[in-house]
């Protein structure tokens, strides 16, 4: 398992226990809520930034034939993306914590509270699907990471080697 | 260098549609709902119970709620897309 793979496993578990923690304002309290969402945000760019080669390569070819299984995951990631916006968007706008603290003051709408609540549900249900498109590269990164590294035998050009399928 | 750019990329994506879900809200929500809302907002903020406990240990049932409902999702989706792979597999070997 690659160094890399191994960052970006990590990063994606935590990533996904912030979203859940981000997920519970009433367990957390509002000013936890908000700086975590923050930081949720930074940890997402991180995201896309580990997975620029993908997305480049999609986009480049996203109408083409190879690209068809994985035209889905691309759509998918965009709704994600998209209703990630929307919620830090809205989150901002509804913000007790994060936009006061920089001295800024938003005007107030009850739309905006509604449209949270609406787009952290979307997400709950893409992020579901995002995981599950991925669900074997998890198990997969997993399954390396519990089994202990074995090193290949290193056999010497001199040592006679016995075939199995020869009697002595 | 390079990380800078595609940041820079990603910020600026996230501003348009950001500026974009700004005005489509604003504009559609310049009616008068909102005065009655602000209200709303104003004599209780977040919704009952929200943070009115105090002490003790809350049991965070809305991010048990969340993962079940994203466990649930992953576990249909494996079951679906298991089933269409059989059947093409099905399809495909003429049976």
């Amino acid at each position: 398992m690659s160094k890399q793979n191994k960052n970006r496993l990590w990063l994606d578990l935590g990533t996904f226990i912030t979203l859940l923690l981000v997920s519970a304002p009433r367990t957390t309290g509002d000013t936890i809520h908000e700086w975590l969402a923050l930081a949720l945000g930074g940890a997402i760019v991180v995201h896309l930034l580990f997975n620029w080669s993908w997305i480049v390569e999609i986009t480049s070819r996203l109408f083409t034939k190879s690209a068809k299984n994985s035209r889905a995951s691309y759509f998918l990631n965009w709704a994600l993306f998209f209703s990630g916006i929307m919620t830090i968007l809205s989150g901002l706008m509804i913000s007790r914590s994060v936009v006061p603290f920089f001295g800024l003051w938003l005007p107030q709408s009850g739309s905006w509270r509604q449209l949270h609540e609406l787009s952290t549900n979307i997400i709950m249900i893409l992020m579901g699907l995002h995981v599950a498109l991925h669900w074997n590269w998890i198990v997969n990164m997993f399954k390396h990471m519990s089994v202990p590294r074995v090193f290949p035998r290193v056999v010497s050009p001199t040592m006679p080697i016995q075939r199995k399928d020869v009697q002595a | 260098m390079k990380t800078i750019f595609k940041v820079l990329v990603i910020l600026v994506v996230v501003l348009t549609l950001g500026a974009l879900f700004y005005g489509v809200v604003t504009a559609t929500s310049s009616g008068g709902v909102a005065g009655s809302l602000v209200h709303e907002r104003s004599v209780g903020g977040f919704r009952p119970g929200s943070e009115g406990l105090s002490g003790g240990i809350q049991l965070p049932v809305e991010m048990i709620k969340n993962l079940l409902l994203i466990s649930m999702i992953v576990a249909a989706y494996l079951k679906i897309s298991k089933y269409f792979r059989s059947q093409k597999a099905i399809t495909r070997a003429g049976i």
